[in-house]
């Protein structure tokens, strides 16, 4: 084969050796490398050496995108075809997905596809649907783009359904990732596992593109509408561009003002994120394939996936918040083998130009973010659990063993284990005197089993760990157009218009959950918002960027430093110069050391602002601990929080001084209180519908579909704070309580932050207004009551103002 | 005839002191038990509903006890269930009045109660509020749960059960704490906070000056000619 094929790359060269050996191995590989033709010849190896090829699924593909299942099965056609004619033999090669058609089902159920290319919500189905529970007899499975799913709960879903498939090679295919080991670790657990690596470094062409010098600046940047004229100018220059933006409000504004802007390119431009209609997006997909577009906006749902030849530039709108990221990003152009991606930054404020400057140093040192993988999260276990249970009776301990050998799962306690098996059979402690249980398993002499079809049904109906927010439908002209969020729509005015799709439009009638939309025109447009857009800053470029910000507080010439040290083209660097001089007349640039807080008067609040580089996970952790040590004696303390400080806000009469807010930072218990802080904000809560939705306890889907569900259902916050009064260690509580602190807030190295703070020198400036540095920290996406005060002394309090006056 | 006086309680009911009358919408019983049985494994409890009933009572001593609609959860209750709504029927001393709400239509059913469409006083009709009857007389009703999100000083914000009273209509809020709210605006608004009633914009103080000598802290809503 290797002499149809040409000769094998270097990713194919490292790698076959183990993949034919029929070892477990994990390709670190930039796409376009060849790996995913060196995972599969393995497969087709063994599948043509076999004897016979029975009715079961012998190898298994699978994939975080339901659009790269259906690209593979294209490019693996021809090879197919090849081993069918070099053999005579038919390999049944299938794909299975949420969109897979009912009559397609059926037929795979009685004839079993010897591959099947698939996504893990779908394998995990089908390992307990009858019919196909004993239909597998995997000997090779392959994972692509396995680094997607290292941070997340789907990588801790995925992983448990490995062990559950049990196949005897497994192969991974991943971006350039480190470590390596959290990697490997997701793949195999403690299994041996050969690792192949190329060299990621792809040769990188990084501009840093110049925005709109304005002389006011706004506190959370400038809008993407804003830099659309420079961004158009990249458009015309290029091909085809790729355009990054960090939200999908932000990608429907851009993508609106550049078929503004470039009139001839209207209908070469689109807009492509998960609220688009699926057709839309399918179709957006193949022109992009076919190279019939010069433009397509998006947010992250292009970031990885089907390879894109025709594009040769990619523009990342705003700062990207980390390395690894970022060079995703990048590496979407130019999939050519040895390709040269061309890539422009473009920040959207100042601070982002900082941040661009300091992620470009790393990308091209080859720093990258460390992964940092879910521990053994409670709620997929749960999930996982109920699905055995579908499957067939266990034995408990069996169970147990499996669970365990999967990597994300393998210090899993016995403790935690019967904990969720005994929510699943309807729960603990809050059950003692009540009798009507309802479980959905059933717990006996050593073995559980599924307690009744109805609970088997809800479970394939809610398979997955990604939680929906809840949406209405927009149709215009029978045609669905996409999604947005029922709070952001049932806030629209009467006649007031908004984009989807790059489209405007005016809601015409709202029925349920479905918005009839017309066109409208020339009216003020309003961009939809959807929740979730804000990423957070990695450690790594936290990292970076203070040792930027110690060379520009110390530098003499700004402009001439960037220059020299950081190769920034000479607008640029006047721009960023500049910037440093308008801080420097408030005050000095902070750089952590000395700590540099800043407090202003604002109306009825005083504000305190630190400046902390050291990311948003850091940042959120301090804020918390400090809300909570203050205690009740402030009233309610609200904080903002950015990746590069955090500002409290406190009621001006109640405010603490400086000397109790370094308290705040003491080290002794930190960790403890930052649990305890925890307890007190609504995050818990707020964060408690996905994991109880991920857990099996809410659904997520029902027979009437998501929408009208969420009125008859728990109220998160509620179900949260009753558990929390009832059975606070029930095990999606402190899923939610593992969950934030370990994956969100990054409590160890947030505690070595602040043990830091505590034992500098702090230097404290009172200003009339922020000083430039600390204007991003007003931005309200950020904003986090840490602690609320008494309901009804805040009721006295808002009574008094508004009856101040009226001398009742 | 003479006119009738509408007090708001700080748990959420409507106190009529002429007709010594409490109205109470929306306890939802037996929430927890009922999304249970839906394959919802939240926890069983009643969120102190049976004691924040009887302090409701003990505190102004009806003489008739109108139930507006929604008493328990779901239909076909089981024993639990069944169990917390007799518990609570049995701390109403007095006359009971059951109007019917959309969550317990088949009550005749379940509990052999009979239910009417609405509650009758001079001036006054008092409904569930599924659906609106044409009437010219001052309408009160639940179902709709309403509250409002009010934010402190330093900018924090929570939801707040109020009392929605408007030229013709007076909306309670849910007595239920499990109830999800829908949060509402305009005409007078009297947060319920289950320790006071405090009343909101839009309740000017030359409309509500409020604090009655017989029932420190219940404001009066309104007075009925």
């Amino acid at each position: 084969m290797a002499a149809r094929y040409g000769r094998f790359s270097p990713a194919q060269r490292l790698a076959l050796p183990h993949t034919l050996r029929g070892e477990n191995t994990l390709i670190l590989a930039p796409t376009g490398s060849g790996k995913t033709l060196a995972a599969f010849l393995s497969v087709l190896n063994d599948l043509a050496q076999r004897p016979d090829l029975p009715n079961r699924t012998l190898a298994v593909y699978v994939s975080p995108l339901r659009s790269l299942t259906r690209d593979i099965e294209r490019n693996l056609a021809p090879p197919m075809e090849a081993v069918a004619q070099a053999t005579g033999r038919q390999i049944r090669m299938e794909v299975r997905t949420g969109d897979t058609e009912l009559s397609e089902r059926l037929r795979q159920t009685r004839r079993h596809p010897h591959l099947l290319l698939t996504t893990p919500e779908s394998l995990s189905s089908l390992l307990s649907q009858t019919g196909w529970r004993d239909g597998f007899d995997c000997g090779t499975v392959i994972i692509d783009e396995i680094h997607a799913f290292a941070e997340s709960k789907r990588g801790s879903l995925l992983a448990l359904t490995l062990e559950r498939l049990a196949p005897r090679q497994r192969i991974g295919l991943s971006a350039t990732a480190a470590p390596v080991e959290a990697v490997t670790n997701l793949l195999c657990g403690a299994r041996p596992c050969a690792v192949a690596q190329v060299d990621g470094r792809k040769a990188h062409r990084l501009e840093i593109a110049q925005i709109p010098l304005d002389v006011v600046l706004p506190a959370a940047g400038f809008s993407p509408y804003r830099t659309s004229h420079a961004v158009a100018e990249l458009v015309e220059r290029a091909q085809c561009s790729l355009v990054f933006t960090s939200t999908r409000s932000a990608a429907e504004q851009l993508g609106l003002a550049l078929k503004v802007l470039l009139p001839a390119l209207d209908d070469q431009i689109a807009v492509h994120h998960a609220s688009v209609e699926r057709a839309e997006r399918l179709q957006i997909e193949q022109s992009l394939s076919r190279g019939t577009l010069r433009a397509v906006v998006c947010s992250s749902s292009l970031e990885m996936g089907v390879d894109f030849q025709a594009v040769d530039q990619v523009l990342l709108i705003g700062a990207p918040r980390g390395v690894s990221r970022a060079l995703q990003r990048l590496g979407r152009s130019g999939h050519r083998l040895g390709g040269t991606a061309v890539g422009v930054l473009a920040p959207l404020s100042l601070p982002d130009l900082l941040e661009c400057i300091a992620l470009r140093e790393a990308a091209r040192a080859g720093r990258l973010d460390l992964l940092r993988p879910p521990q053994a999260p409670l709620d997929v276990l749960a999930q996982v659990l109920l699905g055995m249970a579908v499957e067939r009776e266990w034995p408990i301990d069996e169970a147990f063993a499996l669970i365990r050998q999967a990597g994300p799962y393998a210090n899993l306690t016995l403790t935690d284990y019967q904990s969720v098996l005994e929510y699943l059979a309807g729960g603990g402690r809050v059950l003692a005197g009540y009798g009507d249980a309802f479980g959905k398993i059933i717990v006996r002499d050593g073995r559980f089993r599924v307690a009744s079809r109805k609970v088997a049904r809800a479970y394939y109906r809610n398979i997955g760990t990604i939680s929906d927010d809840y949406q209405v439908k927009v149709l215009a002209r029978n045609r669905m157009l996409g999604r947005v969020e029922e709070s952001f729509i049932s806030e629209l005015q009467p006649g007031e218009a908004f984009t989807l799709g790059g489209q405007s439009v005016r809601v015409r009638s709202l029925v349920g959950d479905t918005a009839t939309v017309e066109p409208a025109q020339g009216e003020r447009v309003k961009t939809p918002r959807w929740m979730g857009g804000k990423m957070s800053l990695t450690a790594r470029l936290a990292s970076e960027e203070l040792s930027l910000r110690r060379a520009l507080r110390e530098a003499p010439d700004v402009a001439a430093m960037l220059q020299a040290d950081y190769q920034l083209d000479p607008i640029s660097a006047a721009r960023a110069a500049s910037y440093v001089a308008h801080q420097r007349r408030a005050a000095p640039v902070p750089a952590n050391t000395p700590v540099q807080v800043e407090r202003i008067r604002q109306a009825r609040a005083l504000l305190v602002i630190f400046h902390i580089v050291a990311g948003r996970a850091v940042n959120r952790s301090l804020a918390w601990v400090i809300g909570h040590r203050l205690g009740a004696s402030f009233g309610s303390v609200v904080s903002n929080f950015d990746d590069h400080g955090l500002l409290l806000s406190f009621n001006a009469k109640s405010a603490p001084d400086i000397e109790r807010l370094r308290d705040c930072f003491h080290p002794q218990n930190w960790q403890q209180d930052l649990r305890a802080a925890l307890e007190a904000t609504e995050t818990l809560g707020r964060k408690f519908r996905p994991i109880a939705e991920t857990g099996q306890l809410l659904e997520r889907r029902t027979t009437k579909g998501p929408a009208g569900k969420r009125q008859s259902s728990w109220n998160g916050s509620l179900l949260y704070q009753t558990f929390l009064k009832h059975e606070p260690t029930h095990p999606l509580v402190r899923e939610a309580v593992r969950e934030v602190i370990e994956d969100e807030l990054d409590a160890e190295r947030a505690a070595a932050e602040s043990e830091r703070i505590y034992g500098e020198p702090w230097e404290v400036i009172d200003l009339e207004k922020a000083s430039p540095f600390a204007l991003p920290m007003f931005s309200l996406f950020n904003r986090e009551v840490l602690l609320k005060q008494d309901p009804d002394k805040a009721l006295d309090e808002l009574v008094a103002e508004l009856y101040e006056g009226w001398s009742a | 005839m003479s006119a009738l006086t509408l007090w708001a309680h700080p748990s959420g009911a409507l106190f009529v002191p002429e007709l010594a009358t409490a109205l109470i919408a929306d306890l939802h019983l037996g929430y927890a038990w009922a999304q249970r049985r839906r394959g919802e494994l939240g926890p069983l409890d009643d969120g102190g509903l049976l004691g924040k009933l009887r302090e409701t009572l003990d505190s102004l001593r009806p003489e008739c006890v109108v139930l507006l609609g929604d008493i328990y959860h779901a239909p076909r209750p089981s024993p639990a269930e069944r169990a917390l709504v007799e518990q609570a029927l049995a701390l109403i001393t007095g006359q009971l009045i059951v109007v019917r709400g959309n969550h317990d239509r088949a009550i005749a059913r379940d509990f052999g109660l009979s239910a009417l469409p609405a509650w009758e006083a001079p001036g006054l009709l008092a409904v569930h509020g599924d659906q609106l009857p044409n009437t010219d007389r001052f309408l009160i009703m639940g179902h709709l749960h309403p509250v409002v999100n009010i934010r402190d000083a330093a900018g924090a914000s929570r939801r707040v059960p109020v009392f929605q009273v408007k030229k013709t209509v007076c909306c309670l809020p849910a007595f239920s704490p499990f109830a999800a709210g829908a949060a509402v605006r305009g005409g007078q608004l009297y947060a319920a906070t289950g320790k006071r009633v405090v009343p909101l914009s839009g309740a000017k103080p030359a409309q509500a000056p409020i604090y009655s000598d017989h029932l420190p802290g219940h404001p009066t809503l309104l007075r009925i000619k």
